[in-house]
């Protein structure tokens, strides 16, 4: 009799076992539908019934769905671990007692009312308490790139961000954006998401009613819209950005102001500046085409959450990233270097408010610690344990 | 086991194409690099077009659950009018016009906006209760990153605390850089084992 598979860990245990030699589970007896399969035999029936009327569509199953296929037993303990889950999700769970669930809906109440209570009365009362964040090494190459620009020079600006985070990224990018609107850059702008046309509308749009400069197109920028394809349509681009992009966001030919209508590869523009809040997607941009650019500068607005995955970029030598713009902190830095255009109480919401959630965020974050450790010195009074804190 | 005809046809078809465009990059062969480009382009309109299926896909969907009058099926007949009000003000207006972006503006921005900010909340409930679950070493030393990380991203200028800015720093310029340097390797490594895989037809996802 060949030896038994523990679907647990995967050890072969004798066949008179009914435990893990190693891990202790229980092993499969032969009656079990699993036990058909071990030792890489296959399944002559799959473990689900399958008698039911077949519908057009659903998926019968694990059974249905895997038909005979030989699984090993590592595959038969993942389809039940998967099972078991989605049977978990189907189920409704057991309401746990009123009067926790009183506390836990207070408890959600109190943090959002206290944080946004703080927000409004830092909104309403100008606090001197904050000062400006720090220009960053990363930030500072940024804007030494963008004072470097001619008038006129070709800039390709991707708005690669969901809407969700437009109040982080509009707050980090403004600067950027609008130190490139004072340089007299020709935008061109693009994304690579269905939604991202629309917010560079908007963005452009919001940064010439705060400077008093608005843009217009297409005497100085064109939306070319959404790019489709992920990583292949960007790679097309970069080669050839005539021929994946003919038309305008609005339909009307591109490329045909005099700024543009030389550019005929990526390494034709004079910069080339990503807006994103996603790593995967910064990761996308900087692996197609920063290594098309030559020695024209890619330079990237990130979200805070994005900012470490793009850092080792910018650190490398040679550098894949030339600046680096990261959350609120570096586009308020980047405002407060280059003196100008966008003052707080315009410009969203203030500096000092921000800093007050965060503080405001660290706060109950160390009641929390205290309310637990009290709670947790009360329980040990009322019955004494005998380890300490768990490693 | 035995493989089907057409499976051996999707296997050759992969396997060449994916050399074909590997190949491409290496060899500087025009007739190579023009089939290249072709592919690549090919696969950029099938990715747009999987944008267009997935959302006929969603209309299906919901215009069954309408058809088939089911608890919720007011929420699906609420998508199927917004999405055909979007869809002919996006035609008739362009999709970056005035009336586009309105709509854009005050219902998809706030809308979206609002849930992340709810996700703000649930999280600092959650580091709040965290404690009361498991008390333990890992999670004080994780409460006690987020409050630094937090409270360094601030500047009181009547507060000078360099130590805590430089403990910051030094949290996100080694450890965190550190372990993104891992996720990116690891992340490189993976993309070429997975490419290795379906060049060699070890991994078939194109079979369903």
């Amino acid at each position: 009799m060949d030896s038994i598979t523990c679907l647990t860990c995967g050890h072969l245990n004798p066949p008179d076992n009914h435990k893990c030699e190693i891990c202790g589970s229980p092993i499969e007896t032969q009656d079990s539908p699993i036990d058909a399969t071990k030792s890489g035999s296959q399944s002559p029936n799959p473990p689900e019934d399958l008698s039911s009327p077949h519908i057009p569509g659903e998926i019968h199953g694990v059974g249905g769905l895997l038909g005979k296929a030989s699984l090993t037993p590592a595959q038969q303990a993942h389809t039940r671990l998967l099972k078991e889950l989605i049977a978990g999700e189907g189920t409704t769970p057991t309401p746990p007692g009123q009067p926790k669930m009183r506390a836990n809906n207070l408890l959600r109440i109190g943090v959002g009312s206290v944080i946004i209570l703080l927000i409004l009365i830092s909104l309403l009362v100008e606090l001197p308490f904050f000062s400006p964040p720090e220009l960053s090494s990363e930030t500072l190459a940024a804007r030494q790139l963008i004072y470097s620009l001619p008038p006129g020079a070709p800039v390709l600006v991707a708005f690669d961000y969901q809407p969700a985070y437009i109040g982080e990224m509009s707050r980090a990018s403004q600067g950027i954006l609008a130190h490139l609107m004072a340089q007299q850059a020709y935008l061109t702008l693009i994304s690579t998401q269905p939604t991202g046309p629309a917010l560079a509308e908007l963005l452009i749009a919001e940064i010439g009613r705060y400077t008093g400069s608005v843009y217009q197109a297409p005497e100085q920028y064109q939306n070319l819209g959404y790019l489709p394809g992920g990583a292949s349509g960007l790679l097309i681009f970069s080669e050839k950005p005539h021929q994946m992009t003919p038309v305008t966001a609005d339909g009307e030919p591109a490329w045909e102001n005099s700024e543009v209508n030389q550019i005929n590869h990526i390494s034709d523009f004079s910069l080339v500046l990503v807006i994103t809040d996603d790593p995967e997607t910064g990761r996308t941009w900087i692996e197609q085409i920063g290594p098309k650019l030559g020695d024209k500068p890619l330079v990237f607005v990130s979200s805070a959450q994005a900012a470490p995955i793009l850092q080792p970029y910018y650190a490398s030598q040679p550098q894949q990233l030339q600046g680096l713009i990261s959350g609120v902190a570096g586009g308020m830095a980047y405002q407060e270097s280059a003196l100008f255009f966008l003052n707080n109480n315009q410009a969203g919401v203030p500096w000092s408010t921000y800093s007050l959630a965060l503080w405001a965020g660290a706060a109950i974050m160390i009641l929390g610690v205290i309310v637990a450790f009290i709670c947790r010195m009360n329980e040990e009074d009322s019955e004494p344990r005998s380890g300490g804190m768990k490693p | 086991m035995r493989r089907r005809p057409f499976s051996v046809f999707l296997l050759v078809i992969a396997i060449a194409s994916g050399l074909v465009v590997l190949l491409g990059y290496w060899i500087n062969l025009p007739a190579l690099a023009t089939l290249r480009d072709l592919f690549v382009r090919w696969a950029a309109i099938l990715a747009g077009m999987a944008v267009l299926v997935g959302i006929l896909n969603l209309l299906y969907v919901h215009w069954l659950k309408v058809s088939q009058p089911k608890p919720g099926g007011a929420y699906s007949l609420a998508l199927l009018i917004a999405f055909v009000l979007t869809f002919l003000v996006a035609i008739v207006d362009t999709p970056t016009g005035s009336w586009s972006l309105w709509i854009f503006r005050y219902v998809q921005l706030p809308v979206e906006a609002s849930l992340l900010a709810l996700l703000a909340i649930t999280l600092l409930v959650a580091v709040f209760r965290m404690l009361h679950r498991r008390f333990d070493w890992f999670s004080l030393v994780f409460i006690g990153t987020a409050i630094l990380i937090l409270v360094g991203s601030t500047y009181l200028p009547e507060v000078n605390m360099p130590v805590l800015q430089s403990l910051r720093t030094w949290l996100l310029q080694v450890p965190t850089v550190a372990g993104a340097r891992g996720i990116l390797l690891g992340i490189g490594i993976g993309v070429v084992a997975t490419g290795v895989r379906i060049l060699t037809g070890s991994d078939r996802p194109y079979e369903g």
